[in-house]
This record gives C-alpha cells, sequence and structure tokens, in this order.
C-alpha cells in the first residue's frame, strides 16, 4: 500500500515509465491502481527513432508488471516522509498475518 | 349429351361416339389391326369382342322421352354459379393490377430490405421482364395467387397454346390456370414469357443470377438517382463516376464498421445486473478500503495536509486533495456516489467484524488456501527470521539503558534511532488524533478522555525519552550514546521533532548533554571539512539541530546561559571547538544571549552582581584560551561567505571585551580585516561580493564602535 499511496500523490505529474521491453514513455500520470497499473496521458517515447509506431499514441494504460523503473520528478517526492510511510508501513502489526 | 350440367362435353377431335362415327371400311381395317396386336402379343382379343357375346340387352331400353329429363334432374337447368373458371376470367384485369400495385410498393421498400426483397424477387424481376417485352401476363397474377399450382401451369400453357378460347378437355381437367386464361389474350405465349415462367417455377438454380442482376440494376439506380441531384446533368464522366463511387463505397463501408462495432457492443448489452457490478466493485474497493488511513495510506494522507497548508500559506486555496482524485471529481451523479460511500462504510465495517485470515481451511480440502490480498501478497521469499525476531524483542521491550558497557556499534546506534523514530511517529499520530475540545454539556465525559490521552501521550513521550539515552551517565562509554545518535544524519533529523514533544527541563538536559560532550560530535571534528559529505553533515546540523535549540536559548535566563557556557568551556577543549561551525554558532549563541541579559532587553530582571562577576570570570577564560587562536579561525580557503559566522563571534566577543581584550582581538585578525577591506576596494570582485566583503567587517567593526570606512590601507 505504502507504493499505491504514493504514486497517488504523483497524479497529474510528468513522469517517465521505463518498461522490461525498454521501451520508456514520458507522461503525465493519470491514475495508478494498487497493482501499480499506470494510465499515461500526452504520452512521448523516449526514443522515438528506435519506436516509430509509438509516435501516433496519445495515451496508454501499463499493466504493472511490465514496469521496470519510474522516473519520478524530484520536487513532489518527500523523501522524508517517504521514510516515516516506510517505517510505519514496518510497524504495523502484522496485518493479516503478514511477516 | 351435348350438355352435362351446362359444361361442353365434346372432346377435342373426337367429336361423337367412335362406334357411331366409324364407317364399315374402318371397322375392318381396326379390327385387322387389332388382331394383328393380338397375335404379336398373344392376348386373346377375342373376350374383349363385345360385338359377339353382347346380347343387345341395350337396345331395349327407352331411348326416348328424354324430354323428361328436365323434370327428373330440376327445370331449366343448374345455373353458372358453380362456373369458378369464368368468374375469375371475368376478374382477372381487376386482380392484375391489384397485384401490380402491390409488387412496385414493394419494389421501392425491397432495394433496402433484402429479406422482403428476396421473397418476391423472382416475381418482381419475372414481372419487370414481361413489361419490357410489352406482354402484360395476366396469368402471372393468377399464378402468385394460386401460387400452389406452379407445376401445372406449363402444362397449361402448352395445351391453352393450341387451343383457342376456354378448355374443356377432361383429359387436362385440373387445369385451373389454363382454364382461367382469358380468351382476350389469346395469341401465341411468347419465348419470353415461356422463359420467365420456367424461372420462376424452376429451381433455385436459375433464381440467383436474376437476383443478382436485380440487385446490381438497383445499385446503379440509386446513383444514377445520386449523379442527378448532385449535378443535375448526365452522368457520363468516367472520373466523377468513380469519384463518387469510391465515396461512396467509402462512406457505405465506414458505415458499415460502425454498425459493426456497435452490433458487436451491443451485444453484451445487460449482460451483468447492476447487483453483479456492485460486487464487482465491492471486491474492487475492497482491497483498498481501510479503517485507518494512516496506517495504510500514511504517505498519501500526509502529503496532501502538508501541501495543502504550504498552498493555504501561500494563499492558494489547498485543492491536491481533488487533482489527486481526479476519477472521484469525474465519477457521475451524485447517487451514485452516495451508494458508493454507504458500501465502503459496509466494507470497513464488515472487514472490522471479520478480522482479515491468511489461509483457509476448507473441509475435505488438502493442504491450505491462501488469501492473497495487497496487504497481504504471496511471500515469494522464505528468510530466516532469527535475527530478525531479536530485533523486534528488543524494540517491543524497550529495556533502560544498561549502566553497563553499551556498544556503540553502527547497528545498535541505528537501531536506536529507529526505536526513537517509532516514538516519534506514535506520538505525532497521537497529536492528529488528539480529542477536540468539550462541547458543552459533555465536559466531565470530554475531560476523562482528555486525561486518558494525556496519560497516554506521557507515557509514550516517557518511552521517547529513554530512547534517546540522554540521562546515560557522562564518560561511561566513549562517545555518550546520545552524541552516537546525532553523529548520524537521521540521528540529527529526528531531533527537531523529538523537541517538540519534550518538556523544558528535558530539552535542558539534553542542551546540557550535547554541550557536555560537543567535541566528541562529529560535525566538530576540523578534517571534517575536507570532503564534501561532511559538508553535508555540518549544514544538516546547523539546519536541524542548532535553530530549535537556538530557539530555547535565547528565552533562557541568564543563570542557565552562565552555567551552559561554563560546562562547555569546562569539558571542551575550545580552541578546536571554536574551530568548527557548529562550537563557534553555540559560543556565539551563549555570548549574544548573556549581553542581551546583561543590559536587561528581555523579560528576565538584570542579573544581579555576583552573576555578572561570574560571566565576566568565565568570559575571560574565554578569551585567553582563544588569544593567539583568533586568526586561526578563519578557514584557510573559505569563501567570505562562509566567514560570516567567525565574523559574527568576533563581534559577539568584542561586545563584552574589556579595551586590552579589544586591542588583542583587533591586533590579531588586523590581517582579515584588511584583507576584506583591500578585497573590496579593488575593482576584481563584482560590487555585491564587496559589499558581503565590507558588511562581513563591519559586523567586527560595528561591535568596537568602529567602520569600515575609517580603515585606512596602508600604501603597499
Amino acid at each position: 500500500m505504502l507504493f499505491y499511496s504514493f504514486f497517488k500523490t504523483l497524479v497529474g505529474q510528468p513522469v517517465t515509465v521505463e518498461l522490461k521491453n525498454d521501451l520508456a514513455i514520458t507522461g503525465v500520470l493519470v491514475s495508478v491502481d494498487q497493482f501499480l497499473n499506470i494510465k499515461l496521458d500526452n504520452i512521448k517515447v523516449v526514443d522515438e527513432e528506435r519506436y516509430p509506431h509509438m509516435l501516433a499514441v496519445k495515451n496508454c494504460f501499463i499493466r504493472g508488471s511490465v514496469v521496470r523503473y519510474v522516473q519520478l520528478p524530484a520536487p513532489s517526492v518527500d523523501t522524508a516522509l517517504l521514510q516515516d510511510a516506510a517505517r510505519r508501513e514496518r510497524q504495523q502489526p502484522a496485518q493479516g498475518g503478514r511477516k | 349429351m351435348s350438355d352435362f350440367f351446362g359444361f361442353n362435353t365434346v372432346m377435342p377431335g373426337r367429336p361423337g361416339s367412335r362406334k357411331v362415327m366409324l364407317n364399315p371400311d374402318e371397322q375392318q381395317e381396326l379390327d385387322r389391326q387389332v388382331q394383328k396386336y393380338a397375335l404379336e402379343t398373344g392376348e386373346d382379343f377375342e373376350i374383349y369382342d363385345y360385338g359377339e357375346t353382347y346380347d343387345n340387352l341395350a337396345d331395349g331400353l327407352e331411348e326416348t322421352r328424354d324430354d323428361l329429363n328436365d323434370e327428373t334432374f330440376g327445370g331449366t337447368g343448374a345455373g353458372t354459379d358453380f362456373d369458378f373458371a369464368s368468374n375469375t376470367r371475368q376478374i382477372a384485369p381487376a386482380l392484375k393490377k391489384e397485384e401490380e400495385l402491390y409488387i412496385k410498393q414493394n419494389e421501392h421498400v425491397g432495394v433496402r430490405r433484402s429479406s422482403f426483397a428476396s421473397l418476391w424477387e423472382n416475381d418482381a424481376s419475372a414481372q419487370q421482364d414481361s413489361y419490357k417485352n410489352g406482354l402484360p401476363e395476366p396469368s402471372q397474377a393468377a399464378s402468385s395467387i394460386w401460387g400452389s399450382f406452379g407445376n401445372t401451369t406449363v402444362k397449361g400453357m402448352d395445351a391453352g397454346g393450341r387451343n383457342t378460347g376456354f378448355v374443356h378437355d377432361p383429359v387436362f381437367g385440373v387445369g385451373t390456370f389454363a382454364l382461367s386464361r382469358p380468351s382476350t389474350f389469346g395469341n401465341q405465349p411468347s419465348l419470353e414469357e415461356i422463359e420467365a415462367q420456367l424461372l420462376r417455377t424452376a429451381g433455385t438454380q436459375p433464381q440467383i443470377p436474376a437476383q443478382q442482376e436485380r440487385k446490381m440494376m438497383s445499385l446503379e439506380e440509386v446513383e444514377a438517382a445520386l449523379m442527378s441531384i448532385n449535378g443535375g446533368r448526365p452522368i457520363y464522366t468516367e472520373s466523377v463516376i468513380a469519384e463518387q463511387q469510391a465515396k461512396q463505397a467509402r462512406l457505405e463501408k465506414r458505415r458499415a464498421e460502425r454498425l459493426a462495432k456497435q452490433a458487436e457492443i451491443a451485444k453484451h448489452n445487460g449482460l451483468m445486473t447492476q447487483s453483479d457490478k456492485d460486487f464487482i466493485n465491492r471486491i474492487q474497493i475492497s482491497q483498498l478500503v481501510t479503517d485507518d488511513p494512516y496506517a495504510d495510506d500514511f504517505y498519501c494522507q500526509v502529503y496532501t495536509a502538508l501541501r495543502n497548508r504550504h498552498l493555504q500559506q501561500m494563499g492558494i486555496p489547498g485543492s491536491m486533495m481533488d487533482s489527486g482524485h481526479p476519477d472521484n471529481r469525474r465519477r457521475g451523479n451524485g447517487r451514485t456516489e452516495q451508494r458508493m460511500q454507504q458500501q465502503v462504510q459496509r466494507i470497513v465495517s464488515d472487514a472490522k467484524r471479520n478480522p482479515k485470515r491468511t489461509n483457509v481451511t476448507v473441509e475435505g480440502a488438502l493442504g491450505k488456501i491462501a488469501v492473497n490480498s495487497v496487504l497481504n501478497p504471496r511471500q515469494l521469499l522464505q528468510v530466516s527470521k532469527r535475527g530478525s525476531t531479536n530485533d523486534v524483542l528488543a524494540g517491543n521491550l524497550p529495556k533502560p539503558p544498561s549502566p553497563g558497557p553499551v556498544s556503540t556499534k553502527s547497528h545498535t546506534v541505528l537501531g536506536w534511532i529507529e526505536n526513537v523514530y517509532t516514538c516519534v511517529l506514535a506520538l505525532e499520530q497521537m497529536r492528529r488524533q488528539q480529542p477536540p475540545p468539550p462541547r458543552p454539556g459533555e465536559e466531565e465525559l470530554a475531560r476523562e478522555v482528555i486525561q486518558q490521552w494525556n496519560e497516554e501521550y506521557g507515557e509514550l513521550a516517557r518511552k521517547m525519552w529513554r530512547e534517546l539515552r540522554i540521562t546515560v551517565p557522562i564518560s561511561i562509554v566513549h562517545p555518550h550514546p546520545f552524541i552516537s545518535i546525532l553523529n548520524y544524519s537521521k540521528g540529527k533529523k529526528v531531533i527537531p521533532r523529538v523537541l517538540r514533544h519534550l518538556l523544558p527541563e528535558q530539552i535542558l538536559t539534553l542542551l546540557t548533554m550535547l554541550v557536555a560532550n560537543f567535541d566528541s560530535l562529529n560535525v566538530c571534528k576540523s578534517e571534517i571539512y575536507a570532503d564534501v559529505e561532511g559538508n553535508q553533515e555540518i549544514e544538516l546540523f546547523m539546519n536541524t539541530i542548532v535553530p530549535p535549540l537556538l530557539g530555547f536559548v535565547s528565552e533562557a535566563p541568564f543563570r542557565i546561559v552562565v552555567g551552559l557556557l561554563a560546562l562547555f568551556i569546562e569539558r571542551n577543549n575550545m580552541i578546536w571547538v571554536a574551530r568548527s561551525r557548529p562550537g563557534l554558532a553555540f559560543l556565539t549563541l551563549f555570548l549574544t544571549r548573556a549581553e542581551i541579559l546583561k543590559q536587561g532587553h528581555s523579560n528576565y530582571p538584570i542579573p544581579d552582581e555576583r552573576e555578572i562577576e561570574q560571566w565576566n570570570e568565565l568570559y575571560n577564560r574565554l578569551f585567553s584560551q582563544l588569544q593567539t587562536h583568533f586568526a586561526a579561525l578563519f578557514m584557510p580557503k573559505a569563501t567570505m561567505a562562509e566567514d560570516v559566522h567567525v565574523w559574527r563571534f568576533l563581534a559577539a566577543m568584542a561586545v563584552g571585551a574589556s579595551v586590552e581584550q579589544q586591542h588583542v582581538l583587533v591586533t590579531e585578525v588586523r590581517e582579515q580585516v584588511l584583507d576584506n577591506v583591500i578585497a573590496a576596494q579593488t575593482s576584481r570582485s563584482a560590487p555585491e561580493k564587496a559589499a558581503q566583503r565590507i558588511g562581513n567587517v563591519n559586523l567586527f567593526l560595528h561591535a568596537l564602535g568602529l567602520d569600515a570606512s575609517q580603515v585606512t590601507v596602508p600604501a603597499m
């Protein structure tokens, strides 16, 4: 839930999603769900010469499991808060028997 | 005999009985042929020869008195009521007209409605063909009405072709169709007519070309109509036709595609009922729903809260929450939203009632069924928990810092810091859930709640205090545990948050401990200036720890300031400490505060004689320790921005100094003053940099009652 919670705050921000097939897509984050599936708008492929077929695509839905990295806009990430959130997540009384 | 119930019974070509009509020659010839045939076949024809065996009894019958027939069979004949064929013949033209009208109507509609068109296709096309040949064919009308007689039509035609007028032949007695043929169209049926008939009555094979022809005709007609509408001119331009056709085809194709797509989608319409949809929604939402948003959605909650506060400070109404959930905003009408909210509430209460289980054991099943969720994902790694359980135990049981030797290994210290964080987070969470101020009428209840909250809060704060390990006696371990905590950047970062939950005397203890062990801080070590990381640490110390303590000291009474400075000088090597920025900052802090209190600028009374005496003694000690080292406070290669704290300290020293001490100060830093003034006066540096240099120098010179402009640059 930490990452879901985190990505929720990035809605409306430009991000670059790097996929496991080496495709890197820059776009405005529209929404994200608990599986970290990502919806992007106004997308632009980073290496357009290699992927000309993506030129016509304006928005996309990315399955969370194919994402390798997401490049974030640094000003909209509160690292101290993120650390706290991680601490809280760890402290949670083993929810549903989770270790 | 010629009239049987009004029907003409005369057979064509055989007018009369054979016996009567045959002359003796013919009779003989016939007999001869019969005999010949009998010889050939071996048949005994004699038995059929009634001539010999016939006893002529019939001759005895009364053949006369036919005039009584009328009496026997009734009056003046049977009339013609039952003569259906002639009746039909009379109304045949009217029927035909009706039929034509109907076909025409269908032709207009039929172009589009292929299903009907195919029903009427054969007849319509045949009809049209016959129109073209100028042969209006009533039989068409009749045949389509009496459709079941289709097979007889051809026979009837053949027969009717040779017979003019009515057909009375009993051999072809059932030829109703032929009978219906009006005598007015007694001419031979044309080839085309017969072909059309054949087409209609034959199997499916010949039908298909006729149908296709029909369809193509209609398309051409449509195009022609379009052309005439568009241009109003003849449609003989090839290119225009092609273009129009292509356009038409495109439109037609697109429309068809759209319709096909719609149909494709529409076939799934209504597949799910509302309760199905609700069920799916529940499943999806239940993954995300939580009764404690601060626990499961901590980052988002706090982040938006912080952002909103920040925006409000900037005068922008906080709307982060809205932009954070665009789908909420987009979500349709209020009723749906309300229903969703109700569902969410129900899910939350359900979740509270039955806590989630990791696995279910179903009776009869082999093994357990794992129930995975977002909160409880399938475990992919099995890590040995031996080490972590010890940590958890240590965290859960906050053992009071033991007086014995305490390990200061890095992971131990990091563990302490994490424990502090845990407490801080819990405290902050409690702050957020602080009970609201009592409403009128509920004071008693509210007071109880508040008291309970205060107790819990105090307990947690004490726990945090223990975790900070400030009260561990000095000089058992070196460095002191608290200083060890401060040597980590995350230890530094937690201090401002810790201070918010501490009582004033606890802060004083903390400050005392810090001051007493100051030179064991890593930021106090001079070699730390060498690398970037060290500078970051110093920056962090100056930004996190100094400001809140500065705030505390600037409220402190004279007695405490004196005590702290005494401890500072007592326990640390001043030359060492003063060469670090944090050390110098603390010294400046104490000096300025003492000076302010001495001059009586704050709420505290002016310190009495004895306290002033103590202070002067302390000051003199500090001055004598630092004497001959003032110039060394300046960083060897520091930029002037980094020098400002040194000048500030010198200013603080100068304010409290005696005349001799001031003299010593000026003598020692004279070089730096001159350097700065010369650097500012030469045109090499930018104006703002020069102004800053002069400003720095003036910090110190003003404290002495001087100004940079009074400095005379000696001729070089």
